[in-house]
């Protein structure tokens, strides 16, 4: 079954040298890593640097998309920048999979064209195969009954790394035709640890006396927005919906978050929050902007150990240097400990360099159907266009 | 009623006659071969179910069975469904019952052809083609170090118009038990007002808005874990803390409710057998995620149905939708008042739902990009152990 549909799209993609691999500056210039093209029939394109880090691996940098002949700067850099894990029987300290142990580095795993079914893969500096890229066309992307249809393609980015001997994290980009871009971190390996049934916590799986014990994983996504040309004009803006009190009529309010803070999902009011850019509009004169379609809800704040950063959903902060990780930050200087910590100075984010940190919680509940090889499980959300473009460009 | 079976698929099924031959026996016995569908995937793993053709609910798939890979066929599911499609507009101009008032099949239900069907088969319904079926790789199942297996999927689609909206019931079965079922929103904005501003809604050209609005899906799923429907049991799982860590508790729902999604307790929800167990003496169960209660909507005083995210009913074969059930006479009307506090000792019929908040923006016209909403049933304790996992082993 082919992947590739060669009428829909033309792929060109350009692999660049790169010899050192580490975070860049805000603003940057060069790419100091893979530059990534991904070319649609249509006229779309994507273009990014991909990079991999020592403790985050997989980086995307300076992402950019060409819609209508138009090209236009969505993030400046994004990453998972912390995997904080802690099993259901609490014993011992939270792992960092991030900050701690890293995952790029020789923590990547070697890809073969198994692993990349009808992509290509990329080295790493010292050589190994440690990125595949690969486009999935034939997707429905809209019908209309007998008048409209049109199928549609996404491009994906991913590395696998070797987190524990046993557990290991896929991280998946995933950039649509339409301007969707869906980051996901994949969860597989073998079932990771065990403890005496007596104790309670867990499952049985297999052994009635040892169960398999359950765990749950922070998941802290940094989102280093730099909308359009200038990167240090964007705004935040919350959108909720209230009921009238018959409930018959419900009405928008969208409200400017002026100071950084942080944020939590509430489903009555269907709260989202879109990242618009200061100056830059559509060719209809409406401001440019990219809304974040969270996921996981009904896991998202579980926090049995009460850690006050994992009470937030989202977290809304200037772009400061050594703001790095979601949590586990090294306290240097000025520089807070986690991304809670990091929206207590109250800096004003209206116009200016944003970066948004979306926080998710996978809670893994153990099976007999992942004895002892777990199904891989998949965490993502989508960042979507908001009157990015006056119509749809497809 | 003629099956178009692919060329790849002919092939396929000349090489597992035997499994084919064995199957259409079973099929038939359910629904008749030209309604039954028997699918195999490349990594093993096979589903055998039947689908029907109604006025309101389109296309409902019933007898849906699965067999892991070296294992043995059990059922699931007697009879599966979209139950309602409940579309209430921000202004109050418009409160759509998609199902029941407008019906997803019959001139409703397009049809479709080959392109719409990559490297599928289509199934026809008097004439016209009405369902893709197709096998799609879906990733990565599972991966120890460098060792790993891709997996599968059995997939389902039809395409249905109502008003402006054409919506997508999907239906996907995994090569490891697990089903996804979705449906895709898409076709054109369907009501707009005139202004530049408003906040009912948002500005996507001059002097127009399009009006905000939602999509409240509800399935209706009849469990027959190991094709007994009269000894299923419900469970409730919220995660608490306790000696210090996070214990599950397990709760049974023994009458009929509505329950809410609670992000702090990571509650989710189990229909398991009350007879059958694994190796390790677990009940044989499903799983129901609700991955994408991220969105919810309590509407006014006569639309009590979309109080809860998902509900548990006694079977009733005269409660067929979530909202706007007829025969008000001999049944309820709606899920609020088919939970009537009745036992759930016999067969249960459970109704999970998800919401879609839709604000239109510029790039919903003149063609909207489809949107999808689902939910997620996943085996647990179904196998001994990971089926497909037996190549790396």
């Amino acid at each position: 079954m082919s992947l590739l549909n060669k009428k829909l799209l033309t792929a060109l993609l350009m692999f660049c040298c790169s010899n050192h691999l580490y975070a860049a500056p805000n603003p940057v210039s060069a790419c100091n890593g893979t530059s990534l093209e991904a070319r649609f029939d249509s006229g779309v394109a994507w273009s990014m640097c991909v990079s991999l880090e020592q403790n985050a691996g997989l980086v995307i940098q300076q992402l950019k998309l060409t819609s209508l002949n138009f090209e236009r700067r969505v993030l400046g850099q994004a990453s998972l920048a912390q995997l904080e894990t802690v099993f259901d029987d609490n014993k011992g300290s939270p792992s960092f999979a991030v900050t701690r142990d890293g995952l790029g580095a020789d923590k990547l795993v070697t890809l073969t064209s198994n692993d990349c079914p009808n992509g290509k893969l990329y080295p790493d500096p010292t050589g190994r195969n440690v990125v595949c890229t690969r486009y999935q066309a034939d997707e429905l992307l809209y019908k209309y009954a007998y008048q409209a249809y049109r199928q549609t393609s996404y491009f994906e980015v991913f590395s696998i790394s070797q987190g524990t001997s046993l557990q290991t994290y896929t991280q998946r980009w995933r950039f649509y035709e339409n301007g969707v871009i869906e980051p996901a971190l994949g969860f597989s390996g073998k079932l990771p640890r065990f403890a005496n049934a007596e104790l309670g916590f867990g499952r049985a799986v297999k052994d009635n006396n040892q169960w398999a014990l359950g765990f749950s994983s922070y998941l802290g996504w940094r989102l280093d927005f730099d909308l359009g040309k200038d990167p240090n004009n964007d705004i935040v803006e919350e959108i909720t919906s209230t009921a009238s009190p018959s409930r018959r009529q419900k009405y928008l309010n969208t409200e400017v978050l002026q100071q950084e803070t942080a944020r939590n999902l509430n489903p009555e009011l269907k709260t989202s929050w879109r990242i618009k850019d200061g100056d830059e509009t559509n060719s209809d004169g409406r401001t440019i902007s990219y809304e974040i379609f969270p996921s996981n809800y009904y896991q998202s704040v579980g926090n049995f150990r009460g850690r006050p950063w994992l009470s937030k959903d989202i977290y809304f902060t200037h772009y400061q240097t050594c703001e790095q990780y979601a949590s586990d930050n090294k306290p240097t200087g000025a520089c807070a400990r986690n991304a809670l910590q990091y929206t207590e100075n109250k800096e004003i984010i209206e116009k200016s360099d944003l970066v948004v940190w979306y926080k998710q919680n996978y809670h893994y509940l153990p099976r007999s159907d992942d004895s002892d090889y777990m199904s891989t499980d998949w965490v993502s959300f989508q960042l979507v266009p908001r009157d990015w473009t006056a119509t749809n460009p497809l | 009623m003629q099956q178009l079976i692919s060329k790849k698929m002919l092939a396929g099924l000349t090489l597992i006659s035997a499994i084919s031959i064995n199957n259409s026996a079973v099929a038939e016995e359910a629904c008749g071969a030209a309604y039954a569908i028997d699918s195999t995937l490349p990594n093993g793993g096979r589903w055998t179910l039947c689908w029907e053709h109604s006025l309101q609910n389109g296309i409902s798939l019933h007898h849906i069975a699965y067999q892991p890979k070296n294992g043995s066929k059990q059922d699931i599911l007697y009879r599966a469904e979209l139950a309602q499609v409940h579309v209430p507009y921000d202004d109050n101009g418009a409160r759509y019952h998609d199902i029941s008032d407008y019906g997803f099949g019959d001139r409703n239900m397009l049809g479709l052809d080959e392109k719409e069907c990559p490297n599928g088969s289509l199934i026809s319904y008097a004439g016209k083609s009405v369902i893709c079926q197709q096998v799609l790789p879906r990733g990565e199942e599972l991966r120890y170090q460098d060792k790993s297996v891709q997996g599968y999927k059995l997939s389902l689609f039809s395409i249905s118009q109502i008003g402006s909206y054409n919506y997508v019931p999907r239906w996907e079965f995994f090569d490891n038990g697990t089903i996804e079922l979705s449906v895709g929103a898409t076709g054109a904005l369907q009501r707009f007002t005139a202004g530049s501003q408003s906040n009912q809604g948002w500005p996507i050209a001059d002097n127009k808005i399009g009006l905000a609005h939602l999509h409240n899906f509800f399935w209706r799923l009849d469990f027959d874990l190991a094709g007994n429907g009269a000894n299923d049991m419900i469970e409730e799982i919220n995660f608490v803390r306790d000696d210090g860590g996070l214990k599950a508790k397990k709760e049974p729902i023994l009458v009929e409710t509505g329950r809410d999604v609670n992000p702090q307790t990571m509650r989710t929800w189990i229909v398991a057998d009350k007879t059958l167990k694994n190796a390790a003496d677990s009940p044989i169960a499903y799983e129901i995620q609700l991955y994408q209660a991220g969105q919810r909507d309590v509407g006014p005083e006569e639309e009590a149905f979309t109080k809860y995210d998902i509900y548990f009913t006694k079977a009733k074969e005269c409660e067929r939708f979530a909202s706007h059930n007829s025969n008000a006479d001999v049944c309820a009307k709606d899920l609020s008042t088919y939970i009537n506090d009745e036992s759930l000792e016999d067969d249960i019929i459970v109704w999970p739902t998800t919401t879609f908040y839709h604000i239109p923006r510029a790039e919903d016209a003149p063609n909207m990009n489809v949107h999808w909403s689902g939910i997620r049933l996943k085996p647990f304790d179904w196998h001994n152990s990971n089926p497909l996992a037996g190549t790396i082993r």
